[in-house]
């Protein structure tokens, strides 16, 4: 079954999801913020790697840049719900420019997740 | 000059008196000698000659009293010339400080009300960022609320009760995500797709949905000029604002109330474009006015404020305004209103003719010849 990578910094959200997606029965390893995706995506490979935008330590979109330049074959969904500051929605075209296979704005159905993690495992 | 010349006149009068007094003395001098020849007592000439003297004196007496009392007269009336020229100036002064005075006053409120205009203006900057950071993190909490919901809906069996109970929460989540999308176009009206495109027939098609939306009670009517009116605007955005403000005036409509949506250009000058926080120039102006209850003054400056509702509970989210206020400032505009109770509203929406200009400029690569400002 396919290999998923979770990174988002709010645990309930990451686990929320994590059991939705082991439910549906893929493989998924869990990172709290960018750096620690990055350091995981880099030791293991993955089909497929979910990433919130906004994180501290490394955001979405420098984890969407190291991917695209080592490993630009994976799959990728950013999902994202607005900025603290304002301006949120926007950062999922960029992160769309940097890459970004998919993208979903939070909050989302479980159906509509599920349909575009299934999308980009089958494509 | 007075003075000098009542002074002379004295002078020539002493003169006068003097020759006349000696011609007086020659004579007693004369008679004197005739007395003398008559043996008559020296006394009497040198009584004569004492009341010579006196007359001398007398008359001169007058002569000073004629001319302090001529000098008094003519100092009276210059004073009394000088009153009147100071009571003139006074006057004057006063009318021109009363002048400047009202002027003052004019300019004094007009400062509070543009200062007050520019602490509504950035307190509504200020809540639409606190709205943002609301948004974010209730986007995230509401993810945790559908997804466990779901799972609990997906896993459950139809009849059971754990099934109608997450239908129940994923359809209040779904409700406050769709407030938060409201919320959120206040705070950060970001989706925008502007196009050149005539403001006539997008007031049309928003006055369309308009209609279909009022009571039957209630009717709109359009009043757009003839000359198109080019914008550079987010046609369904615009619509929004539309449905936002005709929605709120019907609430205030008694049975058969009327709503007007009107066009027109308009000027915006300095001082309101500086309390605005907009440019100054040719604008266009949309204006939603009702026959309504009209806005209680005191509430009048928060209207646009997120969740400020006059509503019931449940009737009103108090978005309405606020999504107007976001959308319109996302089109570099501005939203007045003008409101008197038992009379009605008027909802003025100021869009900006300088972003259509520059759009043209550069679509034809230089100074272009389109008339916006009639």
């Amino acid at each position: 079954m396919a290999k998923i990578l979770l990174i988002e910094d709010d645990d309930k959200l990451r686990k929320m999801l994590a059991m939705l997606l082991t439910m549906e029965g893929y493989t998924v390893s869990e990172a709290d913020n960018g750096r620690q995706g990055i350091n995981t995506f880099e030791k293991e490979t993955f089909d497929v790697i979910i990433t919130d935008i906004f994180m501290p330590e490394e955001d979405g979109l420098g984890v969407m840049r190291t991917l695209v330049k080592s490993q630009p074959d994976v799959k990728t969904l950013v999902i994202s719900g607005g900025a603290r500051m304002g301006g949120g929605m926007q950062y999922l075209e960029f992160a769309r420019l940097f890459g970004a296979n998919l993208t979903l704005v939070k909050p989302f159905e479980n159906d509509e997740f599920l349909a575009a993690v299934a999308s980009l495992v089958s494509s | 000059m007075i003075r000098q010349a009542v002074t002379i006149l004295g002078l020539f009068a002493i003169s006068f008196v003097i020759a006349a007094e000696f011609e007086l003395f020659e004579s007693l001098y004369e008679l004197t000698r005739e007395y003398e020849a008559y043996q008559l007592d020296e006394f009497f000439s040198l009584a004569i000659l004492f009341s010579g003297f006196m007359l001398i004196y007398s008359i001169y007496t007058n002569v000073y009293l004629f001319q302090a009392i001529w000098l008094r007269k003519a100092a009276e009336q210059n004073l009394s010339d000088l009153n009147r020229e100071l009571e003139k100036r006074v006057i004057k002064r006063t009318a021109q400080l009363n002048a400047v005075n009202v002027q003052l006053r004019n300019e004094m409120d007009e400062r509070a009300k543009m200062n007050a205009l520019l602490a509504q203006n950035q307190k509504l900057e200020t809540v639409g960022t606190m709205a943002g950071g609301i948004c974010h993190d209730f986007n995230t909490l509401l993810g945790i609320i559908m997804g466990y919901a779901g799972m609990i809906n997906t896993a459950s069996e139809k009849a059971a009760p754990a099934h109608t109970m997450s239908e129940e929460i994923l359809d209040a989540a779904r409700r406050s995500k769709k407030l938060i999308n409201q919320l959120s176009s206040f705070a950060n009206p970001e989706k925008s797709d502007k196009k050149v495109q005539s403001l006539q027939s997008v007031i049309q098609d928003g006055a369309r949905l308009l209609n279909a939306a009022l009571p039957p009670t209630v009717s709109l009517s359009q009043d757009l000029p003839d000359t198109p009116c080019p914008m550079l605007v987010d046609a369904d955005q615009i619509i929004q604002v539309i449905l936002n403000l005709g929605i709120n005036a019907s609430h205030a409509l008694e049975e058969d109330g009327r709503i007007q949506i009107s066009l027109e250009p308009d000027e915006v000058d300095l001082p309101t474009a500086q309390a605005k926080g907009v440019e100054s120039g040719a604008y266009f102006k949309m204006t939603v006015s009702d026959t309504g209850l009209g806005i209680a003054p005191e509430i009048l400056n928060n209207i646009f404020d997120p969740f400020f509702t006059t509503k019931e509970v449940g009737q009103g989210s108090g978005l309405g305004l606020s999504v107007v206020f976001g959308i319109i400032k996302s089109h570099n505009g501005f939203v007045d209103v003008d409101s008197t109770p038992d009379q009605g509203s008027r909802f003025m929406v100021l869009l900006p003719q300088a972003d259509i200009q520059s759009q043209t400029h550069q679509d034809q690569g230089g100074p272009h010849g389109q008339d916006t400002s009639h």
